[in-house]
């Protein structure tokens, strides 16, 4: 039976398009109360008072915390993060009350009511100023805050973390080098825009069960920090994950379930909805991250890169939530996927007071990319060389190592081919600029793209299976389907492997800590390959219990047993076998014995030869499995206006085995889209007192099914070995060469440039017109 | 998200005299798309909203005549191209199917790109007033947005049924469903030329001009023009040129 490979209609599919998914705001109950926040509309300020008599009048409110009514903080690797505004508030958008109610408009209008007295300090809007001699410290108290040991805080300073990377002997490459290049680039602070917002349940029960119900990418995350944050036997604590709207990262991690428990704990554990509106979602809650980075790029009399000196400055904004940990990532991925034998790369995590960085799809690696490809086309440009063969002569390979001076396993993809795939859906000449008409241009531009997953060590994934009386079978695993499809792809596994029809194969939809197996997080592209895995060790599992009833039953070695058609039958003697049925749960001989009892399979998979790195050097084997890929655009541009459109985006990417073509083509697209959106709209923006000027969706503007280029998309298929058919990652990574490509074509194509985004037609005619650099 | 009175009267005169009797925030209200979104936000108050749609004939569409509750969408019907250019560009087609003429040439947001069209085509507009129906032209109730007293509300707008030659561009900062950075619409009538802008100033702006002059209307128009958090004066000042060269291209063809 050919499953695997096919492109079959994703499981909830129908559930979804009838509106039938019952989504965590969809989660309703008379008894419930709701919540609402009462939020900062300064960028930096010393809290002076809050009076919330007014608002306690309002009919229906329960209760309404401030940040003095709550001890402690809490913070995904950096405890940094009071749940509620305390002293300081550090970001617009910060929450500085929440009010829970009968009735949500009740608490809305209660919190509309609350008075906050600030007094307003100037606040810091970029790294750089974050790192200046004698700037305002933003956690002065960032001695105290415990974290992880994989992260570096500099107390008294504006750094969260800094992450080494030192390779081979830099200041000698660049004495002898061909040619250096320096790059700066900028990227400003934005949002996920997942289409759900965030939202959280929270009851306390009698029996000290904290019961969470949450838009969550990672519910075993949080069961875990609740555990450490608030002192709950972790076996008290169940999350419960529905299907989510979307999450890009933004709903990994810690989100809205702290402050929902300290809500319902609050009003004696009665169960609380914690919702964001959008505006919340997208200021209060954090978003992406922001960066400054100076890359310098030297090369020899072979083209070949001799060495990379990098200083990444990452815009943290007021917390460190994952920021810290993009920080790092970028560090250990920080030459692209390109061999460079000799490296200096620092990237820190700065505080500033922006809205805060969390996880976002690509984490670390679109940001560090965009600096490192416009550092090769400026190079490419410098010694007039088509700037795709200067990729493909410095693309990695087998055997090569990374930045951390791990080396590239056989499992690693032929970057080359990808190069080389995508120079051909472009047509080549990646050099040329044409001229249209007076005022009209094309250019084209290319870039390169790896990732490997910025994980815990001991990152894991289970799967557990069960049967019904028909045969058919019923996956438990830690997936969050968020959008991405992952789901799908574990029937898909299973289907072919027990040779059971994929309509068959039902998977369990919601995340549930105390019934599924331990998952660290859908997060990192690592949901198929690593549960995938764990699904084909249960498959496995099943299988080899199955075969020993039939076994018994029909007295021939289990060696002999083969799966054929929902059966387990005799090789040789295909006609002579049981169903599936008949020994799913337990087999009934015809006199009425039973034996065995049901099949239950199990499996799980946990991340292999991980170690962290050396915090001088950065050596250490901290990247499981890469993923890799080129991608490329053609744009047209006018002149005058520097108004563009992107006519094509392609991208070629080495995913070994393709579970699902069509899936994994929706994937890519909406990567490449989302990269798009990044690259040439998104971000914040600030007026000088660093207020968000577009906090809702009139004004921060996303990608438009008209701004849509035509996708090309093609796959290799070089087998990762240790993964569930040869599959590896691909759930994040085409977003990461977008800023790159685009970058690169505008820049061919104005003949400046584009070292900032987002790349607004007015930025580009600041550049042609000499007014910007 | 905050609790209101809701009223659908069905004549022109209890619909006033309803907004005259209600106390404290009372607006009328016609597609919602803004009110609703402004409400939510609490950056408005509202004890009463009373939705104009019921009234009978505020949704009357033919050549000519256009009631104030149409949809955008529904202006497809008259097949006027100056009035399809402009309102098939504004918010998405969804939106638009909420949006209504009136609403659009009302509200409190500052960009009324309805009413260029309106004013070009030397649109007459009936206002429901104290003493009745009251008809007259656009233009001279029009001074950066309508001047109407309280109750006062726009029933249904007669434009002038000619082809005119007209040149329209609307640019965006970014992506195409957005407020605009500028709209132009320059058209020529019959003794003169009417040229209109949204969005490159704080209020629609527009001036009728015997021939058209790039130097001439640079010089008009810059004054006017005022940057937001989309695009700064120095590069709307060159959209503004770019259009114009590209207006009199057509009109000097």
């Amino acid at each position: 039976m050919k499953v695997v490979g096919t492109s079959i209609l994703r499981k909830e599919s129908y559930d979804k398009v009838t509106g039938q998914i019952e989504y965590t705001n969809d989660q309703s109950s008379p008894q419930m109360l709701h919540a609402a926040l009462k939020t900062s509309p300064h960028a930096y300020g010393k809290i002076v008072s809050i009076d919330c008599s007014e608002a306690e009048k309002v009919k229906g409110v329960r209760k309404i915390l401030t940040g003095a009514d709550i001890e402690g903080n809490i913070g995904l690797y950096l405890c940094d993060k009071p749940p509620i505004a305390k002293d300081y508030v550090r970001h617009y958008g910060e929450t500085v009350a929440a009010v829970v109610a009968d009735q949500y408009e009740q608490a809305v209008k209660a919190a509309a009511l609350i008075k906050v007295e600030c007094e307003i300090l100037k606040p810091i809007l970029s790294p750089l100023e974050a790192l200046e001699e004698g700037a305002e410290v933003l956690h002065k108290n960032m001695a105290n805050y415990s974290h992880i040991p994989p992260i570096h805080p500099e107390p008294n300073s504006n750094v969260a973390n800094r992450t080494k990377i030192r390779k081979g002997d830099v200041k000698e490459a660049l004495e002898k080098a061909k040619e250096v290049v320096d790059v700066m680039v900028e990227i400003p602070p934005g949002d996920h825009v997942a289409m759900e917002p965030r939202v959280s349940i929270c009851e306390i029960k009698q029996s000290g069960d904290v019961v969470i119900t949450s838009a969550t990418q990672a519910p075993f995350v949080v069961k875990g920090l609740m555990s450490i944050f608030f002192g709950i036997e972790p076996g008290k604590i169940v999350v419960k994950s529905p299907l989510l709207g979307g999450g890009f990262g933004g709903k990994a991690g810690i989100q809205l379930e702290g402050l929902a428990y300290l809500l319902s704990k609050s009003v004696g554990g009665r169960k609380v909805k914690l919702r964001n509106t959008r505006e919340n979602d997208l200021v209060t809650s954090p978003g992406h991250i922001g960066l400054q980075a100076k890359v310098k790029l030297a090369i020899d009399h072979n083209n070949k890169f001799t060495a990379m000196d990098m200083d990444y400055y990452f815009n943290s904004g007021a917390y460190a939530d994952y920021a810290v940990n993009v920080s790092r990532a970028a560090a250990i991925s920080c030459t692209g996927p390109y061999y460079v034998p000799n490296v200096r790369c620092d990237t820190l995590c700065v505080y500033t007071n922006m809205p805060f960085a969390t996880a976002y799809r690509g984490f670390g690696h679109i940001e560090m990319a965009f600096a490192i490809e416009r550092a090769i086309d400026i190079m490419a440009k410098k010694i007039n060389m088509d700037p795709f063969q200067l990729r493909v002569i410095n693309g990695v390979r087998s055997g090569d190592t990374t930045p951390v001076q791990s080396v590239l396993n056989k499992s690693t993809g032929d970057i080359r081919t990808c190069f080389e795939e995508v120079n051909n859906m472009l047509s080549g000449n990646i050099k040329d600029v044409v001229k249209i008409d007076d005022r009209t241009v094309r250019a084209k531009g290319i870039s390169g793209l790896w990732k490997a997953p910025a994980m815990p060590t001991n990152t894991d994934a289970g799967a557990v299976i069960t049967f019904n009386t028909d045969g058919s079978v019923n996956i438990h695993t830690g997936i969050v389907e968020i959008g991405q499809g992952t789901q799908t792809g574990l029937v898909q596994i299973a289907s072919e492997l027990l040779s059971i029809p994929k309509e068959k194969v039902h998977i369990e939809k919601t995340v549930n800590t105390r019934i599924s197996p331990s998952d660290w997080a859908t997060a990192a592209s690592r949901g198929l390959m690593m549960a995938g895995n764990a699904v084909y060790e249960a498959c496995m599992d099943a299988i080899a219990q199955m075969k020993s009833v039939v076994s018994t039953v029909l007295r021939v070695p289990e060696c002999d047993l083969i799966l054929e058609n929902e059966r387990i039958v005799i090789n040789d003697e295909p006609e002579k076998g049981l169903s599936i049925a008949e020994v799913a749960l337990g087999y009934v001989y015809p006199n009425g014995n039973a034996i065995y009892g049901q099949i239950i399979g199990k499996g799980k998979y946990i991340a292999k030869h991980l170690t962290d790195i050396d915090p001088e050097t950065g050596n250490g084997h901290p990247d499981l499995e890469w993923t890799l890929g080129a991608e490329g655009v053609e744009v047209e541009l006018d002149l005058i206006t520097g108004k563009y459109k992107i006519l094509k985006a392609v991208c070629c990417m080495d995913v070994g085995k393709v579970i699902n073509p069509q899936m994994a083509r929706g994937q890519i697209v909406g990567g490449m889209s989302m990269g798009i959106g990044y690259t040439t709209m998104e971000g914040f923006k600030f007026n000088t007192r660093g207020q968000v000027l577009n906090d809702d969706l009139r004004d921060y503007k996303i990608m438009r099914i008209d701004d849509m280029p035509n996708y090309e998309v093609k796959f290799l298929e070089t087998p990762q070995m240790d993964g569930p058919f040869g599959a590896r990652g691909l759930g994040e990574q085409s977003v990461i060469g977008m800023p790159g490509a685009i970058s690169n074509a505008l820049s061919r194509a104005i003949d400046k440039e584009v070292n900032k985004i987002p790349m607004t037609s007015e930025k580009l005619w600041r550049l042609m017109e000499g007014l910007d650099d | 998200m905050t609790n209101f009175d809701y009223y659908k009267p069905d004549n022109k005169s209890e619909a006033y005299n309803l907004y005259m009797d209600l106390k404290n925030h009372v607006h009328y209200y016609a597609g919602g798309t803004e009110l609703v979104t402004t409400i939510r936000k609490g950056k408005m108050k509202v004890d009463a909203l009373i939705d104009l749609k019921g009234i009978e004939g505020i949704k009357d569409l033919k050549k000519g005549e256009l009631g104030a509750c149409v949809s955008l969408n529904d202006l497809e019907v008259v097949q006027c191209q100056m009035l399809s250019d402009v309102a098939f560009k504004i918010a998405d087609h969804t939106v638009r199917n909420a949006i209504t003429l009136g609403g659009n040439v009302c509200g409190r947001l500052p960009y009324k790109e309805m009413i260029l069209p309106l004013l070009a085509m030397n649109t007459e507009v009936e206002i429901v007033t104290a003493e009745g129906l009251v008809r007259s032209p656009v233009e001279s109730i029009f001074d950066k947005r309508f001047l109407l007293k309280p109750g006062e509300f726009v029933y249904k707008f007669y434009y002038e049924q000619k082809e005119l030659k007209f040149f329209y561009e609307r640019v965006v900062e970014s992506t195409t469903v957005d407020y605009p950075v500028m709209t132009l619409l320059a058209v020529k009538r019959a003794s003169d030329y009417f040229v209109g802008f949204s969005g490159l100033s704080a209020v629609p702006v527009y001036e009728t001009f015997e021939a058209l002059d790039f130097d001439q209307l640079t010089d008009y128009f810059s004054k006017f023009v005022k940057g937001n958090m989309r695009s700064c004066d120095e590069y709307r000042i060159h959209l503004m040129k770019d259009v114009f060269r590209k207006a009199l291209e057509v009109f000097n063809d």
